[in-house]
């Protein structure tokens, strides 16, 4: 085995005689199914059916969970992919292999006599075709080796092209293409021990897609973590930084929320597996208006707001509203209050009050726990009613009836502890990934994980995990004593005017109309922000609109601006 | 002499991965001592067989301390996941790996294979591989093909023009710039063959460079039989269709082609239009060895134990 080493690399040093002989041999793949949108599954299903579902699932008493076991080989599971889509498996056609095929027809065609008998085809040309050419003197050994070569050419020919129609003549198995996930692709170290069985463990993924700049592509923006603890009904929440760096399923590292963009969900949620030695094979991903329609059907969330919160959240409520066509209207005063869908989820996304996205992360677990917590006061049709309405808004790989069947229990489980993920970090800018949160190291705060999830005492690292958190360590020259405090950094207040995450597109001519010399007003440059906050939080959509003619400014001032202070 | 200073201060480490080592492994290290260019360091990652402890031994009497020894279980032993252990244990800016009967050809190796760094984005070289003595006609043609007298610098801009080779480079000898190596994850864990070509294309698709150093050279060729021919290819070509991203777009096909199509011009140049029919075999074996190695998953598990040169890939992964 070893003396293979040797010549290691050959990419180049392969022949193919003809391509021809390849495609001829090679019957066309069957075509894969395409990827089912789940956007598209907006659907609902009438009150009686899920209340079926329901009856069928007490009676089997829980939840049937979709995964797949290791054990099953790829073809297996493949399989089962397939039959768990709608009618695909009905479709699919075996294809005979090729070479008895086109036995049966060489048989077939051949004309037989009355007598049964093959008639002999003649030849078109008649007589022997050889004879017309002059004849050429051959010497013997000439003739042998020629005919030698000739021989051995056709030979391979020969053998090539039998064993190729044998070969690509079989059935081709469809890999599993869905939003099922392929549990050997997503990353579960074989070095963890399953007593961590007890606890179902969700991602969550909050995308920050923009219908109105659709190339800013998809991003996890939030990535957390669920963990439903089955025997305390306790559910910890950890918000993953999405500045992170970890390591990619090819090798390279990158920001956490990047793994969305590269490998969707299953790519996201084998990122959190490998680098922190979970075994997540459930996720749910919701957009903003997903978000926004959850929180209204709960009738908003009460969040304390602060002062310095108010220009955001109104800020980015226009930023959706403009993305999802759900209105609201502005906050205006500080404090305790019932914040609509729009507004939660805009509050839900300020970076830049207080500490950054650590602050921001917080804000998405306040957010999530009051959603959790009035999930649990609200009734189980309410819940369900929700479920049914938002399912396809959502992007899962748990099924309607699998959710349903969690929604009833919803009320049984209760929000605990919540936390972000690093606990020990410093900031630093990362190879090509920019400014980025490197944890340090990664196996101890991998350690801390586990013992804040599971109670896990001393949680080993996998090998896997320590070779991350090695090279983590090498590459961004950090120890476990780089640490930062970030936790007592404090509440920051950052201008208003240097956010800049969310320019509209035609943003000069929004400020054209702004008046230069008033000392509030943003550089043109800076902020294509078009709220006006005189300082002491008021903020009217009605004022700001005659800033800006209506031609000019995008519908979504009109939207939020007529409803403003209503 | 500014030729032989340091290149921005690398320290150099040298991994030999080791099976079986023959004495000529003591020449191997005895030239690396001697490298114009010095070597901090040397791992031998060794895959346990049969008893090698005397030349271990000798080779450790030798380097005087600058050699160090890490054993594989034989059943452990992958070509990506071996070397990239090794990688974890060295220190140095850069990593030179080589196989145990890669002999270098002089003094110069390790500082022409470091030459190229002074590009920083050039994150790998690797260099020539000459014919041994008693190399046949048509490897000897195949090593001229793919390695060539002229250095060249690769980059994603290649592609069109060099297509796959664009990605090539052998682990025989190769450097890797550590912090590269270690961003992008090193080498392929668990993988049949060709984890230098896997990296490499990671590399160049990441924007870096590969370099090859034509003055960089070691003596290393194989007189392969068929049987090995077929073997190989079919392992080569496993290994590409495992990594589809990277080799689904770059034919090597077309490459190999013309490699059997030049091959049969040189014999007939030097006279030897006989050897040809070896070349048909040869290279009908490593073609059949490659279409077989890209179909493998519709291959029954004994067949493919019976393809492949790795059987303990197969036993370990599936």
């Amino acid at each position: 085995m070893f003396a293979d080493e040797q010549g290691l690399t050959n990419g180049p040093d392969l022949i193919i005689p003809s391509k021809a002989i390849l495609e001829g041999g090679m019957p066309k793949r069957i075509r894969k199914v395409p990827k089912k949108e789940l956007k598209n599954r907006t659907e609902k299903i009438p009150a009686d059916e899920i209340q079926k579902m329901l009856d069928r699932m007490s009676k089997s008493g829980r939840p049937k969970e979709r995964k797949f076991r290791k054990s099953e080989t790829r073809g297996q599971s493949a399989q089962k992919v397939r039959k768990s889509q709608n009618g695909i498996a009905a479709n699919r056609i075996r294809k005979p292999a090729n070479g008895h095929a086109s036995n049966g027809v060489v048989r077939g065609v051949k004309p037989k006599n009355g007598n049964g008998r093959v008639i002999r085809q003649e030849r078109a040309g008649g007589g022997s075709s050889g004879s017309h050419h002059p004849k050429k003197k051959w010497s013997s050994a000439k003739k042998v080796g020629i005919t030698l070569m000739a021989l051995l050419i056709a030979f391979i020919t020969g053998a090539i092209g039998v064993l190729a129609s044998n070969l690509f003549g079989r059935v081709q198995a469809v890999r599993p293409d869905t939003d099922v996930f392929d549990a050997d692709q997503l990353y579960i170290s074989s070095e963890l021990q399953f007593d961590e069985t007890g606890f179902l463990n969700i991602a969550l993924f909050g995308l920050d897609t923009r219908k109105d700049d659709p190339d800013l592509g998809i991003r996890a923006d939030t990535i957390m973590i669920a963990s439903l603890n089955r025997e305390t009904r306790e559910v910890k929440l950890v918000s993953v930084f999405r500045d992170t760096i970890m390591q990619f399923d090819d090798g390279t590292f990158n920001k956490a929320n990047a793994a969305y963009t590269y490998g969707g969900p299953q790519g996201a949620v084998s990122m959190l597996n490998r680098n922190l030695d979970l075994n997540i094979q459930h996720y749910v991903t919701v957009e903003f208006e997903g978000m926004v329609r959850v929180i209204d059907a709960l009738g908003g969330v009460p969040i304390d707001v602060q002062q310095e919160e108010i220009y955001y959240i109104n800020s980015f409520a226009s930023d959706i509203i403009r993305n999802t066509g759900i209105d609201t209207w502005a906050v205006t005063t500080p404090g305790l209050q019932m914040l609509t869908g729009t507004q939660a989820t805009a509050y839900a996304r300020i970076r830049n009050v207080g500490n950054s996205d650590f602050q921001r992360a917080e804000r998405q677990r306040t957010v999530f726990s009051e959603m959790a917590n009035k999930a649990h006061e609200a009734d189980v049709e309410t819940i369900i009613e929700i479920v049914n309405e938002v399912f396809g808004m959502i992007e899962t790989n748990f099924t309607l009836p699998e959710m349903v069947a969690y929604a009833r229990q919803v009320n049984q489980y209760h929000i605990g502890e919540t936390t972000g993920f690093p606990f020990y970090l410093t900031t630093q800018m990362f190879l090509d990934a920019g400014d980025s949160v490197i944890p340090t190291t990664l196996a101890s705060n991998v350690t801390l994980l586990h013992e804040f999830l599971f109670g896990t005492v001393n949680h080993m690292p996998s090998s896997m995990v320590q070779g991350i958190s090695s090279d983590i360590a090498y590459l961004s020259e950090t120890t476990e004593g780089s640490a930062i405090d970030h936790e007592s950094e404090g509440w920051q207040y950052v201008d208003p005017p240097i956010y800049n995450d969310f320019a509209p597109e035609d943003d000069n001519s929004w400020n054209s109309d702004f008046n230069s010399d008033d000392p509030w007003m943003p550089p043109p440059e800076e902020d294509g922000g078009n709220w006006g906050n005189d300082g002491d939080g008021e903020i009217g959509g009605g004022e700001v609109q005659p800033e800006h003619p209506p031609e000019s400014g995008p519908p979504m001032t009109d939207g939020s601006g007529s409803d403003g202070g209503l | 002499m500014h030729e032989f200073e340091k290149i921005d201060n690398m320290t150099v480490d040298v991994l030999i991965p080791t099976y079986h080592p023959s004495r000529s492994l003591i020449v191997v290290i005895k030239r690396l001592l001697a490298q114009s260019y010095p070597v901090q360091k040397i791992y031998i990652l060794h895959t346990e067989a049969g008893d090698s402890t005397e030349i271990l031994s000798e080779i450790q009497a030798l380097a005087k301390g600058k050699l160090e020894i890490y054993s594989v279980l034989k059943s452990n032993f992958d070509h990506g996941g071996t070397r990239h252990m090794g990688a974890r244990h060295s220190q140095g800016d850069v990593m030179v790996f080589l196989t145990q009967d890669a002999m270098p050809f002089d003094e110069k190796l390790i500082f022409e294979l470091l030459r190229p760094f002074a590009d920083t984005k050039v994150a790998v070289t690797y260099g020539r591989q000459l014919p041994d003595k008693d190399c046949k006609m048509i490897e000897t043609y195949t090593r001229k093909f793919n390695y060539p007298a002229k250095s060249r610098v690769k980059s994603s801009l290649d592609l069109k023009e060099l297509g796959i080779k664009t990605y090539f480079c052998s682990n025989v000898c190769s450097a890797y710039r550590k912090q590269d190596y270690v961003a992008l994850g090193g080498f392929e864990r668990e993988t049949i063959f060709n984890e230098d070509m896997i990296l490499a294309a990671k590399l160049i698709r990441s924007g870096y460079k590969v370099a090859y150093a034509s003055e960089a050279k070691v003596i290393h060729s194989h007189n392969y039989s068929y049987r090995q021919q077929f073997r190989r290819n079919f392992d080569l070509a496993v290994s590409q269709a495992e990594h589809p991203e990277i080799f689904a777009d770059v034919s090597s096909e077309k490459e190999g082609f013309r490699l059997v199509v030049d091959t049969a011009k040189y014999l007939c140049a030097v006279g030897k239009p006989w050897l040809i029919v070896s070349l048909v075999i040869g290279s009908g074996a490593k073609y059949l060895g490659y279409c077989f190695g890209k179909k493998y998953k519709r291959l029954p598990k004994s067949l493919i134990k019976r393809c492949t040169m790795n059987v303990g890939y197969w036993n370990c992964i599936r």
